[in-house]
């Protein structure tokens, strides 16, 4: 609460020098302040009232506590007014107690006006911030929606485009066969960018669950490159894995990591040259596991550098349409496991991303 | 014979697939139906050695189907097949006394494998019932 109290004054020190009114009402309030040290003898009376009247602006009303300057500075001159006379005052001494007034009174009135201000502001950035908070909730309601419904009728064209390609290889001609190969590659394509829309809807609403058990982590890399290597095989792209050193069995959730490693493998394949070897390393170190995947394409471009993990991000590089999701869900699946995630571009040519996974 | 397999879904596309690829790659005999109140009375007449039902449906839910199957015969294994995302009901399924469950999509393969794990499930069981009661006969 004090923290944020501090953000926002902090913040509007940082806007005075844009807003003239601020800056005008901070000289005067300066001014006022050296005034009051020249003539006054009572700091402590102004810093009393002060703080009565920033807590009316605040919490009430400007007007309240501009009400509240004007009679408490009233009360503070009758008191003095009754003081002096008893002392003997002369008239010179009823001038400077006047003028004492009126200096007390604008420092009052500037300040609660000033603080006024910084409310209206916060008001309205708080305000803005609700509504940027509901429009993004309001995002990922629709986004799960559709998705949600795009999926049912996507899996039927799926599962249907496979039967008709299974059973097609002896009645269709070969240009059938084709077309029917196209409907089934596009839909498990649809349903790969549905499958990470739904991801990034449930990660941005904060339901990742991570469900981990104890597991072979060398063998579940295998086994995935192995699966993989039949992608990798049209780009006459081999894949190799290979273990620095032992590696322990610990505990991760299979399913996302999966998701992790076959978007690691994906990219590498992707971007690797044809007739070339996509390497997959595995190390243990003291408290945890590094996975690293080395390409042989361009690497990565320096503008793309610090935004690759971000969500919807795509590099203007990349011809080819993809959700940018990828790496953002990677990186989220990742950090859920207390891992890190990264990448480097190799000297020469291509670039290594790596991530790491504590063993527990 | 070959064992029967009744199949609820609410989405009629869904069904003709589904029957398709099993009546091409299995020897079981399919009965499918999209109205689960249907599907209750299907299985009332008996004869199911399976029962595959989709999970949300209007009306009745999968969990419902299991519940009304598990009531007739305890034995008859219950597939459930569910969206993305419903992976927590689908466990809640299982508690209920599923059989497995498959989320979709999925690959034909996948449903093939279910398919056949669970017949020779209840083959199993049937197996045990017999040789237990061989036993309490031999027994008695």
């Amino acid at each position: 609460m004090l923290e944020n109290q501090f953000k926002r004054i902090i913040w509007f020190l940082s806007d005075v020098p844009k807003s003239r009114i601020k800056t005008a009402c901070f000289i005067v309030l300066i001014l006022l302040t050296f005034a009051d040290y020249w003539t006054g003898l009572h700091y402590g009376f102004s810093i009393f009232y002060l703080f009565a009247v920033l807590l009316l602006t605040w919490f009430v009303s400007l007007s309240t506590a501009i009400t509240f300057s004007l009679l408490s500075i009233l009360s503070w001159f009758m008191v003095r007014f009754i003081l002096i006379t008893a002392e003997n005052a002369k008239g010179l001494d009823y001038v400077i107690l006047t003028g004492e007034a009126v200096v007390r009174l604008l420092f009052l009135i500037t300040t609660s006006y000033i603080l006024s201000l910084l409310k209206k502001d916060y008001a309205i950035r708080a305000k803005q911030n609700e509504e940027l908070v509901e429009l993004g909730n309001l995002k990922n309601y629709f986004v799960g929606i559709a998705a949600h419904d795009l999926r049912n009728p996507l899996s039927i064209i799926e599962l249907s485009s496979s039967v008709l390609l299974d059973s097609g290889r002896q009645n269709l001609t070969p240009e059938q066969l084709s077309l029917a190969e196209m409907i089934y590659k596009k839909s498990l394509y649809m349903m790969k960018l549905i499958e990470d829309y739904l991801d990034v809807t449930k990660i941005e609403a904060g339901y990742l669950e991570i469900n981990k058990s104890h597991n072979d982590y060398a063998a579940f890399i295998e086994d995935i490159a192995n699966i993989d290597e039949v992608l990798a095989n049209k780009k006459n792209i081999h894949i190799h894995v290979e273990k620095e050193t032992d590696i322990p069995m610990f505990s991760f959730d299979r399913n996302k990591i999966n998701q992790v490693v076959n978007n690691l493998l994906f990219n590498a394949l992707h971007y690797s040259n044809p007739d070339s070897t996509v390497k997959v390393v595995l190390k243990a170190e003291s408290s945890s596991v590094i996975t690293e995947f080395t390409d042989t394409g361009p690497g990565i471009d320096a503008e793309d550098v610090s935004r690759l993990f971000e969500t919807y991000y795509r590099s203007k590089k990349r011809k080819e349409r993809g959700t940018g999701l990828g790496l953002a869900i990677s990186k989220k699946i990742v950090e859920a496991h207390n891992g890190k995630i990264g990448f480097r571009n190799n000297p020469g040519s291509g670039s290594t991303f790596w991530f790491t996974l504590p063993i527990e | 014979m070959a064992e029967k397999i009744l199949i609820v879904d609410d989405e009629p596309d869904m069904l003709k697939l589904l029957s398709m690829i099993i009546r091409e790659k299995s020897p079981y005999e399919v009965t499918t139906t999209n109205n689960p109140v249907e599907a209750i009375e299907l299985a009332k007449k008996g004869g199911f050695d399976l029962v595959i039902s989709d999970l949300k449906m209007p009306g009745l839910d999968g969990i419902e189907i299991i519940e009304a199957v598990k009531r007739l015969d305890e034995d008859t294994p219950v597939v459930i097949i569910t969206a993305y995302g419903t992976v927590e009901s689908a466990s809640e399924a299982m508690l209920k006394g599923g059989f497995d469950f498959i989320t979709k999509p999925f690959r034909k393969e996948q449903i093939l494998f279910t398919i056949d794990k669970a017949l020779k499930w209840l083959k199993v069981q049937k197996e045990n019932k017999m040789l237990k009661e061989q036993i309490k006969k031999g027994e008695g």
